[in-house]
């Protein structure tokens, strides 16, 4: 067997398969049909604007490959221009005019996602001042935003937590995570006001804290980080929390064989060809979609996916095979075995997105390159770009010319990566 | 190697002269061992965290106490060519870390450089912040021999500094590791380290015992300061990195002299120098000349608090940062000392007679000293870039445009090089003294 879940406990693993039936049967009943559209559109260019939590390149990557993976068909143009320490009105980076004009207006985003301030309130007691400022410096963004790029759409977040779960309080009355908590409050209204999408990426974090928090403390503390910065398990949270806002569906692609009848009775998402039914059951699949590059055999990520439904909100790559005559048969793709599995369980519904399959090896290979095109352009903007800011050495144009050309290539090797592959499935007797 | 010119000048006139005569400091200079650095060579510094980041590894504000040390090498000798490479990277031990196994590091990120000298500083995360345990410092110290050994055969003329590990701060805050605490563990670390370079006869750097003593008499003077010398505990500041600067290059017989001028009436001649030249001396009412010193004070930012709270616990400035003037023989009590026709203080005939350290002062040599410091950042923050961001990134990739990319970033540093050469080299300035 070559389940993705080996090092997660056992229990972890049937609760996925599980909670994948469910879903399968919820989904075969067409729950992808009655899912609103992705609010991302083909040719969208996607600015994240904010702080260190954005910066590290690690939310921000797992919505970008999960847009590429599951619309292959779309062209998404993704930009990370976040900068460590900044507040609404700037930081290192320069003033927040100059902040968003060079990093964020100079691209002609289509889409700009906001979330600001773990450091607005400087890590202090609720304090009228600075939410005030706060609040007007957030709203001179949405305006110099809105006004320079009608038709614009925009998403503010409400700011990820200052873990107070797995850590003490930071002061009483609340704690600071209280603060951000206010502060998100405001986000909230400001985004109804002005029509804006909003996203929580507060509260989903902190209850997964807490549920984690009851299973085990030392993985718990890995998924808050350091308390500020979410560890990768932590950010896979907060890429579902922003998805879940954008109405990312969950489904990957369905599949209804029936086995006894040698024919495929329901298909989402998914294309099947060359299905034969003997003892074995052998079809040919081409998936329009990738599952999610969850690395299950990361225990704090394992955990994560216990506490949370980012599975069944994202992940749902449903395989259901009804009429077999055996037990137990093994599932090989590609000639690869993945699973062995129950007839009730392959009869009720399997999802593959949580194995080891070529599929989920193809969208760790997307992600390993979304990974790749953004260490490229952060270099490009942080070590050339805006550190040459005063200077004009003589190659300096060449070097930002000669690395957008090679953001080019990733962006396309990107893409084709992501493209739908046909693989072979084989059910076989055990 | 290049060593501050003692000896230049020549007498031009009663009231306008120009000497040179060695002063007692530069004679000093001269009876200490050479700086290390020679002219053409090509450093590597190899480390972990300490040497990859400062405190939070903002992108715009590491690789600190090479970058300081670079700065010094360029701006105290500004006709000697040096190359410096920062190869360190955050997280590793002596079997390598995230950039590959300790093999590939050496080849990729030291060897294929070529190097004249390198130097190592690890320890601070092969110790995995515990109590000293056998096992673990065994494999740490057959770790360092194996690095030694590599380098030996692959860079047979390469000078080696082996650096005691900077400290683990358990002097601000309490000790948080059993058995004796943390730095107990480095400086265990530091004596195997000892004892191997000489054995192998390398250069010895200790980053841990000043900063130790510099946090301990910082503590007592102002401790919510002291603390924030190495804010974690493992990541020094700009402060702390001063003096891990100041150590390495202590290791390395750095010159403390810039530059120094004695003007005294009552002396025949009158005027002394050292590593400067003096030029139209005029002695009215007020004193002017022109001077052109051959180096630039070190670029310490005396407004930070922490920089402040360090340099007055330690001899930061004496052992490296002295650009004196001296004044004999004044009539006026108070005198305003003007440079390019800013105001950069008013001393009193005292404190003039005494000698003042102008490399402590917003001068205009402080400034270029400070171009040259920011030049050296961006040329650091390019080369990172290139290797990081593209050479290491995409390592697995071919990819049409690679080549050029990594061509035209190797390009764009090598501007920025000849950039950090241009903007040290000596520029005359008129220094004026006008009684109050």
């Amino acid at each position: 067997m070559r389940a993705r879940t080996k090092s997660i406990q056992l229990s972890g693993t049937v609760a996925c398969v599980a909670r994948a039936v469910f879903y399968a049967m919820l989904c075969m009943a067409g729950c992808a049909h009655a899912q609103s559209v992705f609010d991302l559109r083909d040719g969208d260019r996607v600015i994240f604007y904010g702080d260190s939590i954005t910066e590290p390149r690690m939310y921000t990557n797992f919505v970008e490959t999960y847009a590429v993976t599951r619309f292959p068909a779309l062209r998404f143009e993704f930009r990370d221009s976040a900068w460590g320490g900044d507040r609404v009105t700037g930081g290192r980076g320069g003033s927040i005019d100059v902040r968003l004009q060079r990093d964020v207006l100079a691209y002609r985003p289509s889409v700009v996602a906001i979330m600001l301030g773990i450091n607005d309130g400087w890590g202090l007691p609720y304090d009228p001042k600075l939410y005030n400022r706060f609040c007007s410096g957030y709203e001179h963004i949405i305006k110099l935003l809105t006004d320079a790029l009608p038709g614009l759409r925009v998403t503010v977040m409400r700011p990820s937590p200052y873990d107070e779960v797995t850590r003490p309080q930071a002061f009483a009355g609340g704690g600071y995570n209280g603060v951000l908590v206010r502060y998100g409050e405001f986000v909230k209204r400001l985004g109804e006001r002005e029509g804006l999408t909003v996203a929580d990426l507060n509260a989903p974090l902190v209850s997964v804290l807490v549920a984690a928090e009851a299973l085990d403390h030392a993985l718990a503390r890995r998924i808050a980080g350091d308390g500020t910065h979410p560890g990768i398990a932590g950010h896979l949270v907060l890429a579902a929390a922003l998805l879940r806002a954008w109405h990312a569906p969950a489904l990957v692609s369905s599949v209804e064989i029936d086995a006894a009848g040698t024919r495929v009775a329901r298909t989402t998402n998914a294309n099947i060809s060359a299905l034969t039914a003997d003892q074995s059951i052998g079809w040919t699949e081409t998936d329009d979609a990738l599952p999610f590059p969850i690395d299950f055999g990361d225990p704090a990520i394992a955990l994560v996916v216990r506490c949370s439904d980012i599975v069944d909100a994202l992940d749902l790559q449903l395989l259901k095979v009804t009429g077999l005559k055996f037990p137990r048969y093994m599932l090989s793709i590609d000639g690869q075995p993945v699973e062995i599995f129950d007839r009730g369980q392959l009869d009720e519904g399997v999802n593959l997105a949580v194995f080891d399959t070529p599929m989920s090896r193809q969208a760790a290979n997307v992600h390993a390159l979304t990974s790749k095109r953004n260490e490229v352009q952060f270099g490009r903007w942080r070590q050339v770009e805006s550190a040459l800011q005063s200077d004009s050495p003589a190659h300096k144009k060449a070097a930002l010319d000669a690395l957008d050309e090679l953001e080019r290539d990733l962006l396309d090797r990107q893409h084709a990566a992501a493209l739908p592959r046909p693989h072979h499935f084989e059910l076989k007797p055990q | 190697m290049r060593r501050p010119n003692t000896t230049r000048g020549a007498f031009a006139g009663p009231r306008t002269a120009l000497f040179a005569i060695a002063l007692i400091l530069a004679i000093r200079a001269r009876t200490q061992a050479p700086f290390a650095l020679r002219d053409g060579d090509r450093i590597v510094f190899y480390g972990d965290d300490i040497t990859a980041v400062q405190f939070f590894d903002n992108p715009l504000e590491p690789r600190l106490y090479p970058s300081f040390v670079e700065t010094y090498a360029i701006t105290r000798f500004p006709h000697a060519h040096f190359d410096f490479v920062n190869s360190a990277w955050a997280g590793d031990r002596v079997s390598g870390g995230a950039g590959g196994t300790i093999d590939i590091r050496l080849q990729r990120d030291v060897i294929a450089y070529k190097p004249t000298v390198v130097t190592v500083m690890l320890g601070m995360n092969d110790g995995e912040m515990s109590p000293y345990h056998t096992d673990r410092f065994n494999k740490f110290a057959s770790g360092f021999e194996h690095i030694l050994s590599t380098l030996r055969s692959n860079l047979p003329e390469a000078r080696v500094t082996a650096i005691k590990p900077s400290p683990y701060d358990e002097v601000t805050q309490q000790p948080d590791v059993a058995d004796g605490g943390y730095n107990r563990v480095l400086m265990q670390y530091g004596t195997f380290i000892h004892q191997t370079a000489e054995r192998e006869g390398l250069t010895i750097a200790d980053l841990n015992t000043t900063l130790v003593a510099v946090l301990e008499k910082a503590t007592a003077i102002d401790p919510a300061t002291a603390r924030k010398i190495i804010p974690d505990r493992i990541h020094p500041s700009a402060a702390g990195h001063l003096i891990l600067a100041e150590d390495l290059l202590k290791a390395w017989n750095a010159p403390a002299l810039v530059s120094a001028v004695r003007i005294d009436e009552s002396r025949q001649p009158f005027i002394h120098t050292g590593n400067t030249t003096v030029r139209d001396l005029k002695i009215a009412l007020a004193l002017s000349w022109t001077q052109t010193d051959n180096a630039l004070p070190f670029p310490i930012d005396m407004a930070d608090p922490v920089v402040g709270l360090v340099v007055s616990c330690s001899d930061l400035v004496p052992a490296l940062d002295q650009q004196t003037l001296q004044v004999n023989g004044l009539v006026a009590d108070r005198y305003e000392l003007r440079i390019d026709n800013d105001t950069i203080g008013v001393f009193t005939r005292e404190q003039l007679r005494e000698g003042i350290n102008l490399a402590l002062l917003d001068t205009p040599m402080k400034k270029q000293a400070i171009r040259v410091f920011d030049l050296v950042r961006a040329r650091n923050n390019v080369h990172f870039g290139r290797w990081k961001r593209v050479q290491f990134a995409i390592a697995d990739d071919s990819l049409p445009h690679k080549q050029e990319a990594l061509d035209a970033l190797e390009a764009l540093e090598q501007d920025l090089l000849t950039e950090v050469r241009l903007a040290a080299e000596p520029k005359p300035h008129r220094f004026l003294l006008v009684p109050q």
